[in-house]
């Protein structure tokens, strides 16, 4: 195939260019491509002064995209630009953006995270929305107080719930049982009487995001002494070793499922369905999954070691970058979200304001122990960056104990000296 | 064939000539997309005084995460190795029919979504409903479920086998290229010696794609180092961490905002990625010189 | 008489070690597949089966008109293709100077280029992001094309320099003899003779770019351009994942690129030829 070109006498020299040309062409027409692209992108991002731009997750998107054009309406002169991120993505995205500097004017984000985000400056104060129209007390107890830093609010929160106890009455009623644990002996007794055959009394999500046992774990040592002070949890070893032993030890001596470890919220949810699994904390979404699918549900307060347990509430808000070139129309648009109209529309669990709750979806009976356990027995969840870079290190912890490899006391030890 | 009339003065010349515009761009882009972002990475590691390392090497389960690491990678390449060549060798053969075919078929692990495969494979290997448990209880090889995502001791192997079962076809479709441009006097002349099937592999097929089994020990290991969407689907890294290697680690440190582990960590990374490179540079140098 | 038998058991081998392999790659695809056909409370069933109680198309019908797969798939495909048209046409030109050209600079820079793939992508990512956003490129196609250079460049330029460094410089100074520019000689003749090798790298800079999830989640902001593995989380919900809707996605977005392969993979087996062996 070489052969070809040394062959040929000189005349073939001419019949040679076309390619290189070809070649040629094909890169200054990429050049201009790209060079166009970024003169449209540089034309078209003039914005009008009053476009606000809101980041919303998959899910919210469609009850978002129904909210907007009555905002517009209220507010002629204001434009919305609804922009749809995914529920994974969330974190990255908005970390990279409040990095970059490049942000959008609403953020819809992890209340979890707000923190973080504040401590570096990159979120403008919004306290001054709190007041008439939004008063505090109107919101969840110790709510608004774990997004004020340095005496400054950061994020108004929309949803906000925590976990109670889901049980399969069905299941109840067969080993004999009349009534939901109310205290920690009650709920292993009840467990262990649930599981036979097929069926365990509990599970754990083991599985998936570690934050989601630890959860259950700080629940549960909060109900026995452990305390959250400014966000920051501070555990005892005694509170610890009992959470610990709850937990780990339940997996441990069978009484919560052993496959536990492959389990996250979601297999729990779907053994429950299945009746498999006779009891667990669990989120309200678990419950309307239930109802839907006409399986037997009940629900019940957290039990705590001599009564009911205090559960953390987590949840979702509004954050206003600092960076944003719209200060004034997104405050606008998120006074207009948490209005209780707006909020009760936009929340699946539960929403932050107290008066939103009265939207009958709130108020169905399954969500009774709900909104008592949110009432009454709550804080809300430890938001300490510090924290949160250890919770992998305790939940790997909890995890041994249910392997069996450390007791509860040692874990307990442990964990308090990564974290006490 | 031509007869070489160009004096060679000429072609040293054009030989030792510094060809600057040809390797302007892929040298902009690794000084952008790379270096500066190693430097910042050294800067921040350097900065904070090294607490980021301290950080690191004072994890409660870092010298697990090390010795996960180092298995994981040796088990993913070697397993990955030897089941892509089993698939060139096999499509190689005169004898079949429809090579293309189950070549096209076999390298669909490749394709599909790695969030895809990984899931299918946490299903299949549950201990409780996953289809592997199932067909071995049936075909009576195994008394009760194999706990092979929750028994830390079968947990890095059981993950290691979805690595493998995704990057196999790479080394397949490397191995059954480079097997073809083997001169097929090569075998007749072997065979006629008399030698077996054993004694070519040995002795015409190895040698003769040495550089491809380079390329694919490199890629494989720096895939193995950056894996973390497979364990992190199927395992979380666990149980109690049995799981988690270094670019599990990465990820957490990442999720958590903890910008001085994550730089730390990478840096970690950088060095034994960098380290495979060199040796994979220096093994293949020969190779080119004999080339060139 | 013994060597047919000979024969036999080497072809039942062979046989055997395909089926093998096939079962191997081709058994968590059927579950793949047949949970797209799934319902629901199919898929989670206690105990498992393989095959759809009852069959449904509903998880197509979810991804074929509510969602943005289709518009994904089509951002995956054009990202792709230009990250391994650039990818080849950036490290065609290296690998082609690298292995032509004996300049001291030659393998240190080489080195150089080999270590970028080595660094995890987590650090690369604000950098990358900064960059797209300066050049004004972010929420493009082009945009995440930039970025996914980063994993394809450095092994591509190795790939290519090997492929290269194969084929005797004769050859192309055979052409110049007759009268042509370096430049027709390397696209006359040396090309053609890499093109295969070629193919099979911007096919691995395309399954590169294809399956890379960090850099095109936080580039791409709108469905504009999103790619595939970002639109894939659009079906998990905040607190359940929509698996049916998912396997059926990943089928959709499989399929096109198996076909893509099977037809191309003629050229890939006379491919990757060049580089990887000796003479």
């Amino acid at each position: 195939m070489a052969e070809q070109g040394s062959t040929r006498p000189n005349g073939a020299k001419m019949a040679m260019r076309p390619r290189t040309q070809v070649f040629l062409g094909v890169v200054v027409a990429a050049v201009l491509a790209i060079a166009g692209t970024v003169v449209y992108n540089v034309a078209g991002s003039q914005e009008s002064d009053n476009t606000v731009t809101w980041w919303v997750p998959d899910w919210d998107y469609s009850k978002a995209a129904g909210l907007v054009p009555q905002f517009e309406q209220q507010h002629p002169g204001i434009v919305v630009n609804l922009v749809q991120t995914t529920g994974d993505t969330v974190a990255n995205r908005t970390a990279v953006a409040l990095d970059s500097g490049n942000v959008p004017d609403v953020i819809t984000e992890s209340l979890a995270r707000v923190r973080t985000y504040a401590t570096k400056g990159q979120l403008a104060a919004v306290g001054d929305l709190y007041g008439q129209d939004m008063p505090v007390a109107d919101f969840a107890p110790g709510l608004v107080d774990a997004l004020t830093f340095d005496g400054q609010t950061y994020a108004v929160p929309y949803r906000w719930a925590t976990n109670a106890l889901i049980y399969n009455p069905t299941l109840f009623a067969a080993a004999g049982i009349t009534e939901a644990p109310r205290t920690w002996a009650d709920f292993e007794r009840d467990a262990k009487l649930l599981t036979k055959g097929d069926v365990v009394g509990t599970a754990w999500p083991m599985k998936g995001d570690p934050s989601d046992l630890t959860l259950r774990f700080l629940d549960f040592a909060i109900s026995d002494g452990a305390k959250i002070a400014g966000g920051t949890p501070q555990l005892t070893a005694s509170s610890s070793e009992a959470a610990v032993d709850l937990i780990g030890g339940s997996v441990a001596q069978g009484w919560a499922s052993r496959s536990s470890f492959e389990l996250d919220n979601t297999g729990i949810r779907e053994l429950f369905l299945q009746g498999r699994v006779a009891m667990y904390p669990g989120g309200v979404f678990d419950v309307d999954a239930a109802v839907k699918q006409g399986a037997p549900v009940a629900t019940a307060l957290l039990p705590g070691p001599d009564g009911p347990g205090t559960a953390q509430g987590v949840g979702w808000g509004y954050l206003i970058p600092k960076a944003s070139a719209h200060q004034d129309a997104a405050r606008q648009l998120v006074s207009f979200l948490a209005r209780p109209e707006n909020m009760a529309a936009l929340t699946l669990t539960f929403p932050a304001r107290i008066s939103a709750s009265t939207d009958p979806k709130f108020t169905t009976p399954q969500r009774q122990p709900y909104a008592v356990q949110l009432a009454q027995h709550s804080v809300p969840a430890p938001n300490d960056p510090r924290w949160t870079s250890r919770v992998q290190a305790v939940h790997d912890k909890i995890q041994e104990v249910a392997l069996g490899r450390t007791t509860p006391a040692d874990a307990a030890a442990q964990i308090q000296a990564l974290a006490g | 064939m031509t007869t070489l009339t160009a004096p060679p003065p000429v072609r040293d010349r054009q030989r030792r000539a510094r060809p600057v515009v040809l390797i302007l761009p892929a040298a902009i882009l690794t000084a952008i997309l790379m270096v500066i972002p190693i430097v910042a990475t050294i800067v921040r590691v350097v900065a904070s005084g090294g607490t980021g390392l301290t950080e690191l090497f004072s994890l409660p389960n870092v010298g697990r995460v090390f010795l996960n690491t180092a298995g994981w990678t040796a088990g993913s390449v070697v397993g990955a190795i030897v089941i892509g060549y089993a698939g060139a060798l096999v499509l190689q053969s005169a004898r079949l029919r429809f090579a293309g075919l189950w070549r096209g078929l076999l390298m669909i692990p490749w394709i599909i979504p790695g969030v895809v495969g990984a899931t299918v494979w946490r299903w299949t290997l549950s201990t409780d409903y996953g289809i592997l448990n199932q067909a071995l209880l049936d075909l009576g090889l195994i008394g009760e479920p194999v706990r092979w995502l929750s028994n830390p001791d079968v947990v890095l192997w059981a993950v290691a086998l979805i690595q493998i079962w995704v990057t196999a076809p790479f080394v397949m479709l490397m191995v059954s290229a480079a097997l073809t441009s083997i001169p097929a006097e090569r075998f007749e002349a072997a065979r006629l010696d008399g030698a077996g099937g054993l004694a070519i592999l040995r002795h015409i097929i190895l040698p003769a794609i040495r550089t491809t089994t380079g390329i694919c020990v490199l890629t494989l290991a720096i895939w193995a180092l950056n894996s973390f969407t497979i364990i992190w689907v199927a395992t979380s890294g666990g149980p109690a961490g049995a799981s988690t290697i270094l670019p599990v680690l990465l990820y957490q440190a990442f999720q958590n905002g903890d910008q001085v582990l994550v730089s730390s960590v990478a840096l970690v990374q950088v060095i034994i990625g960098g380290v495979l490179a060199v040796l994979f540079a220096r093994t293949m140098r020969t190779d080119l010189e004999e080339q060139t | 008489m013994r060597r047919s038998l000979g024969r036999a058991s080497a072809g039942a081998g062979l046989w055997g070690t395909l089926a093998v392999l096939l079962v191997w790659s081709l058994a968590p695809i059927a579950v793949m597949i047949f949970t797209s056909f799934k319902k629901r409370a199919d898929i989670f069933a206690v105990p498992v089966r393989l095959l759809p109680e009852s069959w449904t198309l509903d998880n197509y019908r979810t991804v074929f008109t509510s969602s943005s797969m289709p518009h994904a798939l089509l951002n995956s495909v054009i990202i792709g293709l230009l990250v391994a048209i650039a990818t080849l046409v950036f490290c065609f030109s290296a690998g082609y100077a690298l292995a032509r050209f004996r300049f001291r600079a030659a393998r240190p820079l080489a080195l150089f280029i080999l270590l970028g793939q080595v660094v995890p992508l987590t650090v690369l990512l604000l950098p990358v992001y900064q960059i797209v956003v300066s050049l004004k490129l972010s929420d493009t196609t082009i945009g995440v094309a930039f970025a996914h250079l980063a994993i394809t460049v450095p092994l591509v330029t190795w790939m290519v320099r090997n492929q290269i460094a194969a084929i005797p410089y004769d050859l192309e100074e055979a052409a110049q003899i007759d009268g042509g520019s370096r430049f027709d000689a390397v696209s006359y003749i040396t090309l053609p003779v890499c093109a295969p090798g070629l193919a099979a790298a911007g096919m691995f800079a395309f399954l590169q770019s294809w399956h890379e999830f960090l850099f095109a989640s936080v580039l791409a902001t709108s469905t504009a351009s999103r790619t595939a593995p970002v639109a894939l989380t659009q079906f998990a919900s905040e607190f359940d994942v929509d698996w049916g809707a998912t396997m059926a996605a990943s089928v959709v977005l499989t399929v096109p690129i198996v076909i893509l392969f099977v037809v191309m993979q003629r050229y890939f087996v006379a491919g990757l030829t060049g580089g990887a062996v000796k003479g």
